[in-house]
């Protein structure tokens, strides 16, 4: 196996209690045996468990000439569902940890003032971060950047949601929201870790006729009815919104943005404060705002023409949008103003779901748009993010041969979310594309290290084990809500259950 | 024939810079690329910076500029400065077609008669 066409071969531990960090090598017997992404996120996990970790990791392809190999992954304990969880990662920020020199990073324990990591150069700096601590997402991300004298860093922080206790404070990615749903911006606010910022100038080997063969197979993939479109208001419109409430935010849609290597333009940019089709640079700091998430945008569609203006406050508090929706849409907050207002107050309260009387799973907001038993299961099995659509986008479920029952819809979506994270593949992409299956991933995966045992069974097997062990580490505060319990829920989870023990 | 730049097809992916840099430096990586994308995140304002023989190649989305060397470019930022230092686009001689063509997803990167 060729460990140097895939990863830098380094591990940071930071230990936050004694202000350190130390390297470990990522050795070819660790890829050999878990592969990649979150399946090594999880063994660091548990080799650290008694310091409650948060680890952040790359893929296999992560970074690489792999179609749509943008994603990363974050794994800890969700301090709202109790539950370890995997969120994925996304936009540029993967790729950079991958070539800032790290391939995983440990955060353990906590500090007692608030610091920040700085990852460069195969340099890693654990920093004091009083002078951002208390400003929202957006001033950290320019005051690092700044500091670094680089518009390039890439950051994974948290806004004053996170530091003030709030249960749903979501991680951002640079000055953006995340797919973060679990309050995994509160996790590192408790530990006092403002923020990651990573920028590398670090460089993969490429195996012989692993270019050509990511051309082709990228290709392939963009001859898929669903690349005659781009952005993220398409995938809506391909989950069955309503085309009337996306209208508001469609008259506001400037260009459509692709995470790393994505053919798909899964994030759009509205303008708020210029007209949408404005071409120069605007001589304005921060004109509009980039939706990233599915799930938020579509709990904050009953805002209507207000959607953008709050979701841009919602991004810079570092909150999760899916959440909020819920929350304003429960309080009866409809007007922009009076909801940016409430915003900002909800980033200094404790927000509990289950108090408020908002309806949610294990105390997360649940995916907004199915009733269907499948969404319900894998929000039940609570291991990934379900800010990424439940379900195959474009086609359907005829699309991926995959029939009626629900408990092989869901272990269909698991498997490619389990395998995304694995490989380091755009979830969305993951979603969006039948023509990758899992076994042109196995071959890419194979070809780019030169390791012939990496097939699609493998993978399958790897990605079974992963949501079977994180599932089974913690048993899950709260419930899901009283309208889904029923003996078919329980049912079918069993049987996903017993799937992966078999 | 030379490389056009169709700004407003660009997604900002960036798979043509790692692509170039594979020409030049034959490893996965945007360090070493003839071009780079320029982009000020908040503004959502990104368009291809190509840095050529002779010249620099400014693909804005408002429409090209070609900057002759030693130009001062209004709104550089210390994060530009690097394309200047870049070796120039040979449009992958010795290839059937440019790396970054091969690569980009949408064909905002074309070969069209000079």
């Amino acid at each position: 196996m060729d460990i140097e066409n895939a990863y830098m071969g380094r591990i940071l531990v930071a230990d936050l209690n004694e202000g350190t960090c130390e390297e470990e090598e990522l050795t070819e017997e660790m890829v050999k045996e878990h592969i990649g992404g979150a399946v090594i996120n999880l063994a660091l996990y548990k080799q650290h468990v008694d310091r409650n970790p948060i680890v952040f990791g790359t893929g296999l392809l992560t970074g690489t000439f792999a179609p749509s190999s943008c994603a990363g992954v974050m794994t800890g304990k969700s301090p709202v569902t109790g539950r370890v969880c995997h969120v994925p990662l996304s936009w540029q920020t993967a790729v950079e940890l991958k070539y800032s020199g790290y391939d995983f990073v440990v955060v353990l324990g906590e500090s007692d003032k608030p610091v920040r990591l700085w990852l460069h150069d195969e340099l890693a700096e654990l920093a004091d971060a009083g002078e951002v601590w208390g400003r929202d997402v957006w001033q950290t991300t320019d005051k690092l950047r700044y500091e670094h004298g680089d518009d390039y860093v890439q950051l994974i922080g948290i806004g004053p949601a996170g530091e003030k206790g709030c249960r749903i404070a979501q991680i951002s990615e640079g000055a953006w929201g995340s797919r973060d749903v679990f309050g995994m911006g509160l996790a590192m606010g408790a530990r006092k870790l403002k923020a990651i910022a990573m920028r590398g100038l670090g460089s993969l080997e490429v195996a012989d006729g692993f270019f050509d063969e990511c051309l082709e197979a990228q290709q392939e993939l963009r001859k898929g009815a669903s690349f005659e479109k781009q952005g993220l208001v398409a995938l809506l419109e391909a989950l069955g919104v309503d085309a009337a409430d996306l209208e508001p935010i469609k008259q506001k849609v400037h260009r459509h943005v692709a995470s790393f290597n994505c053919a798909y333009a899964a994030n759009t940019f509205l303008m708020i404060d210029e007209p949408p089709g404005l071409l120069k640079e605007s001589k304005k700091d921060e004109p509009g705002l980039l939706l990233t998430d599915p799930a938020g945008v579509i709990s904050l569609l009953f805002l209507k023409e207000g959607l953008p203006v709050v979701l841009r406050e919602i991004n810079r508090q570092g909150l999760d949008p899916v959440a909020c929706g819920a929350l304003l849409k429960k309080e009866g907050v409809a007007e922009a103003g009076e909801a940016v207002k409430r915003v900002q107050a909800l980033a200094g309260e404790e927000v509990d779901l289950e108090d408020a009387g908002v309806e949610n799973v294990y105390g997360i907001a649940p995916w907004p748009l199915s009733e269907a038993l499948e969404a319900r299961l894998i929000q039940a099995v609570s291991v990934f993010s379900h800010a990424v659509p439940l379900s195959p986008l474009g086609g359907g479920w005829a699309d991926v041969s995959v029939g009626e029952n629900p408990v092989e819809r869901a272990q269909w979506w698991l498997d490619r979310m389990a395998v995304s994270s694995i490989l380091g593949i755009c979830p969305i992409a993951a979603l969006l594309s039948p023509e990758f299956t899992l076994q042109k991933m196995a071959e890419l995966g194979a070809k780019a290290v030169d390791w012939d045992e990496l097939t699609e069974e493998a993978l399958l097997k790897q990605a079974r084990k992963l949501v079977q062990e994180t599932h089974a580490l913690d048993e899950a505060n709260g419930t899901v809500p009283s309208s889904w319990a029923s003996a078919d829920l329980d049912g079918a989870l069993e049987k996903l259950r017993q799937g992966w023990e078999g | 024939m030379e490389l056009a730049v169709e700004s407003l097809k660009c997604i900002g992916c960036r798979v043509c810079e790692y692509a170039c840099n594979y020409h030049h430096d034959m490893d996965c990586s945007p360090n070493g690329a003839s071009l780079m994308l320029h982009r000020t995140e908040k503004r959502n304002y990104f368009g291809m910076m190509v840095k050529r023989e002779k010249d620099l190649l400014l693909a804005r989305p408002e429409g090209p500029e070609v900057v002759p060397p030693g130009e001062q470019v209004e709104g550089a930022g210390a994060s530009s400065k690097p394309i200047l230092m870049r070796a120039p686009c040979d449009l992958c001689e010795d290839e059937d077609e440019p790396f970054c063509v091969k690569a980009c997803p949408t064909g905002c990167l074309s070969m069209v008669e000079s």
